[in-house]
């Protein structure tokens, strides 16, 4: 039946080269680091004819793209729109796409949604067909402040911006999908268990979440290569990792030429913190993860600021179970950093990290509770529409509480040294009480409780019940 | 005798206690020690910090040499080249240069501000006849090259970005003043000024938009363009000596104009009883809990340097009160509101911190005459003061070898000096 197609097809002398499609399919990347070289107008509009090739509704062509390139514009586009991305700066062309939806309002398959989807899939093709890089931007908050800043009319609606330069990028390709996972004939059915594909990596299977350390972690990453691929502050500024590093510099400092671990690490800052704030204070340091190709993110992501230090990486032994390439009992210092999160039981991960540990050895792990400042379920509070893209390192769904995760500490093994509750939600309740107080001029209030709430950067208390994240110190039980 | 010598005199016995109190504070890769910062402490992690520290330490050598001629400051300094050239990583930034947040690379104004200081250390050397290694001046070139022009260049700004992933609309006037002090050095050291001179054009446009121009604040140099309702003195005095330098290098009056102004609201920014405000702010009274010693110690030094003419006898008494028993000087008075009598000072008022001192030691050095650097005193002499710790009375101790702060008998700090980390952080 197929080969009868193709041939007629062929016969009908309009056979398309399918392979060469699929290879351009296939080659197509996200691209989030652009050469300076600009695109010349031509090619733009090369892109946008084939754009204006595709199928609309009745054939009406409502659509309509602006190209900017002016870096003031750019400016205003960032500023009006709330696009945070750093490649909306660096792309030298910027193609915005509208479509006139007031004529296909009740269209129940949503028609004008769906065409200017297909038109913004074609640019993205057509980029690739002529060796461009390119990148459709919709994670932006505000769509309609990028038709006020190029003064779209207001039925123009806005559907995103495609970043287009010239690639300077060459990331791995994530994984797709089975055809034989998502296809059926005729019948709609599910041959195994619902796909999951949200935020919660604690909902993935265990290849699941190799995978997205492996590939994708590549595009939420922060600065890899001296870029900023999507605007976030370093986490090593943070107190939590002040706290960490140094707690991990007095842990290291009670043994004699420690070997040490650091699980799943947080994109690697873990590791480069210990490697640069504690030089010669430690034999070895082993850096785990699920797949090699975390090795090479953290290499690259580290060349800009070569670390140096005996430094190890080790890849996960098996692809369905944890199991850390160390011998029983080999290192003194383990740390843990928001990673028991991402697994629907971290008790295997919890053993696996007891058996590594030396008799005398300590792990430090830093569990997130459910204080966590979880930043877009605010914003999410204010406004329904905001969307997080799959970043890991905004705060994991999974909670755990105090008493679960100490109760998992004893099944597997450990005994818990200290306690320290970082973040305090005392903390954020004194902050927006010193700015309350600042509007009702009570100043000297409210230098007090400023520095009240900056003084109660961790806690021992109670009070670390009601932390952002709890940090605990563990031994091996005797 | 007159009153003059016994200034110095005094002056040099400070200074000279204070070079002991560092001598404990050294370790093999530079000086150790908690930090309290202007927003933040740093007590878990007291390794060797790359920040501002040496600034003041690398400026003061300098003085002291020139007055004493006592080589040990000459060994200081090269020493000194050598463990930043070996702290500095690919990207040209400086390993745990971010002070208050260390350990962190990349620390704004804290490196420029050092390599500013290297630029002016390299000159001395050169004028004492010792060429600057070639390892010195491939770091300074790693510095601006890569980190200055390759990576806090911002082209839609035409200026220069705080950090990496700083604000794409937003700058730090301060930052962007030692900025400046560095290109402008590296041109004059390289004889290739015109390399930078499309930068410094840019980032002194920055400097006067910033400026305020009207109000409480008048002539105040913010410390975010985007953030003008309070600014800290302390660190708008920084960027005098960069207006100082853009007015000389391109003869723009707009440059000592600003200059002028910047100077007045920094000079009014000291109090009638000793110190720097801690911020000054638009719409309410000034910040003076806590005022920084080391602070004050560096505007005094700034405002001198830049011509300032009224009388700072009473300041640099004010910070000399400051000096504890162990030659190091405190960090501030009132911290928190607390300190003023009768209640006692807070603990993070007498915890000394490296880089403040050696602020106080920049602004001391080159007032304490012609005596070398005094060898007759071993060690520092140990401390013991009562402090308030929140809520309860505690105390703190130190001496050679120690740091302990500890209430009811119980340590909440514990750091041997010279080393890595606390063994007792509970604070």
């Amino acid at each position: 039946m197929h080969e009868e197609s193709i041939q007629t097809a062929e016969s009908a002398g309009t056979r398309m080269d399918g392979d060469g499609f699929m290879a351009l399919l296939g080659r197509r990347r996200s691209t989030r680091m652009f050469k300076e070289q600009p695109v010349p107008q031509a090619l733009l509009e090369t892109l946008i004819r084939a754009a204006c090739l595709m199928p609309t509704s009745c054939n009406r062509q409502l659509w309509h793209f602006v190209i900017i390139t002016d870096p003031a514009l750019k400016v205003k586009v960032s500023a009006l729109s709330d696009a945070q991305q750093s490649y909306l700066y660096d792309a030298p062309a910027l193609i915005a796409v509208f479509y006139d939806t007031s004529l296909e309002t009740r269209n129940p398959c949503n028609t004008a949604e769906v065409t200017a989807g297909i038109t913004i899939g074609t640019l993205l093709l057509a980029a690739e067909a002529h060796a461009l890089g390119a990148i459709y931007l919709g994670g932006i908050r505000r769509p309609s402040g990028i038709g006020k800043a190029v003064g779209a009319p207001p039925y123009m609606r806005c559907f995103g911006l495609v970043c287009v330069g010239w690639r300077d990028d060459d990331p791995p390709s994530p994984n797709r999908r089975e055809v034989a996972d998502v296809l059926n004939m005729n019948r709609f059915a599910l041959s195994q268990e619902r796909y999951r594909a949200d935020i919660r990596p604690h909902l993935w299977t265990l290849r699941q979440i190799a995978d997205f350390r492996d590939k994708l972690l590549w595009y939420k990453g922060v600065h890899i290569d001296a870029c900023t691929l999507h605007v976030d502050p370093d986490r090593r500024l943070s107190p939590l990792f002040q706290f960490m590093t140094g707690r991990l510099a007095m842990m290291l400092s009670r043994y004699q030429a420690p070997e040490m671990l650091d699980i799943l690490s947080f994109n690697g800052d873990v590791v480069y913190q210990v490697l640069n704030a504690c030089p010669g204070a430690f034999k070895r340091l082993y850096a785990y993860d699920l797949t090699p190709g975390i090795q090479r993110y953290m290499e690259e992501r580290f060349a800009r600021l070569s670390p140096t230090g005996p430094l190890a990486y080790l890849v996960n032994a098996e692809p369905d179970r944890l199991a850390i390439p160390l011998a029983a009992g080999q290192v003194q210092v383990i740390s843990c950093y928001e990673r028991l999160e991402h697994f629907e039981d971290p008790l295997p991960l919890l053993r696996e990290m007891r058996r590594v540990l030396a008799p005398d050895g300590c792990a430090l792990v830093l569990v997130s509770n459910r204080f966590y400042p979880h930043l877009y379920r605010y914003k999410r509070m204010r406004q329904g529409n905001y969307a997080l893209g799959r970043n890991w390192n905004r705060g994991p769904e999974r909670k755990f509480e105090p008493r679960q995760i100490e109760r998992l500490f004893a099944e597997a093994g450990f005994q818990i040294r200290s306690v320290t509750g970082l973040q305090p939600v005392s903390i954020k309740i004194a902050s927006v009480l010193a700015s309350f107080c600042r509007r009702l001029g009570l100043y000297p209030l409210a230098d007090r409780l400023a520095d009240w709430a900056g003084q109660q950067g961790c806690t021992s208390s109670w009070l670390r019940n009601f932390s952002s994240v709890i940090a605990y110190e563990l031994n091996r039980q005797r | 005798m007159n009153s003059t010598d016994n200034d110095n005199l005094r002056i040099a016995s400070a200074v000279s206690r204070l070079e002991t109190w560092f001598a404990s504070m050294e370790g093999a890769d530079g000086y150790h020690g908690p930090v309290v910062g202007l927003r933040t402490q740093l007590l878990g992690w007291c390794g060797a910090g790359n920040d501002w520290r040496w600034e003041g330490l690398l400026d003061g050598w300098r003085e002291r040499h020139r007055l004493t001629g006592d080589p040990a400051y000459l060994a200081h300094m090269n020493l000194a080249l050598e463990r930043l050239q070996q702290a500095q990583l690919a990207d040209g930034t400086l390993r745990n240069s971010y002070f208050d947040q260390n350990p962190c690379e990349g620390g704004m104004p804290y490196e420029p501000a050092v390599m500013a200081a290297v630029l002016r250390t390299v000159a001395y050397l050169r004028q004492q006849g010792q060429e600057p290694s070639p390892g010195a001046l491939g770091m300074l070139d790693a510095f601006v090259e890569k980190r200055l022009i390759k990576e806090l260049w911002n082209k839609n700004l035409q200026t220069f970005n705080n950090w990496l992933q700083s604000d794409f609309e937003s700058y730090a006037p301060p930052a962007v003043a030692a900025v400046v002090d560095v290109l402008a050095g590296y041109g004059a050291l390289t004889g290739r000024a015109e390399r930078w001179q499309h930068y410094l054009a840019g980032a002194g446009e920055s400097l006067l938009a910033a400026q305020l121009g009207s109000g409480p604040l008048q002539g105040a140099m913010p410390v975010s363009n985007s953030a003008a309702a309070s600014v800290s003195p302390f660190l708008a005095a920084r960027c005098l000596p960069a207006l100082r330098c853009l007015a000389s290098l391109t003869g723009d009056p707009r440059y000592a104009t600003a200059r002028e102004r910047l100077q007045r609201f920094v000079a009014g920014a000291l109090q009638p009883g000793g110190g720097i405000a801690f911020m000054q702010h638009r719409q309410r009274p000034a910040s003076v809990a806590p005022l920084f010693v080391g602070a004050t110690a560096h505007v005094l030094r700034l405002l001198q340097e830049d011509g300032a003419t009224f009388d700072m006898t009473s300041q640099i008494d004010w910070v000399l009160q400051h000096q504890s028993a162990s030659g190091a000087f405190e960090t501030s008075v009132g911290f928190g509101g607390r300190g003023m009598p009768p209640r006692l000072p807070d603990w993070r008022d007498l915890l000394p911190v490296v880089a403040w001192n050696a602020f106080c030691y920049a602004m001391l050095a080159p007032r304490a005459g012609a005596a070398g650097a005094n060898t007759s005193v071993a060690a520092p002499a140990p401390v013991d003061r009562l402090v308030q710790v929140k809520s309860a009375k505690g105390r703190l101790l130190e001496d050679a070898g120690q740091i302990v702060l500890e209430v009811g008998g119980s340590p909440l700090f514990r750091w041997t000096k010279r080393t890595l980390a606390p063994d007792v952080c509970l604070i």
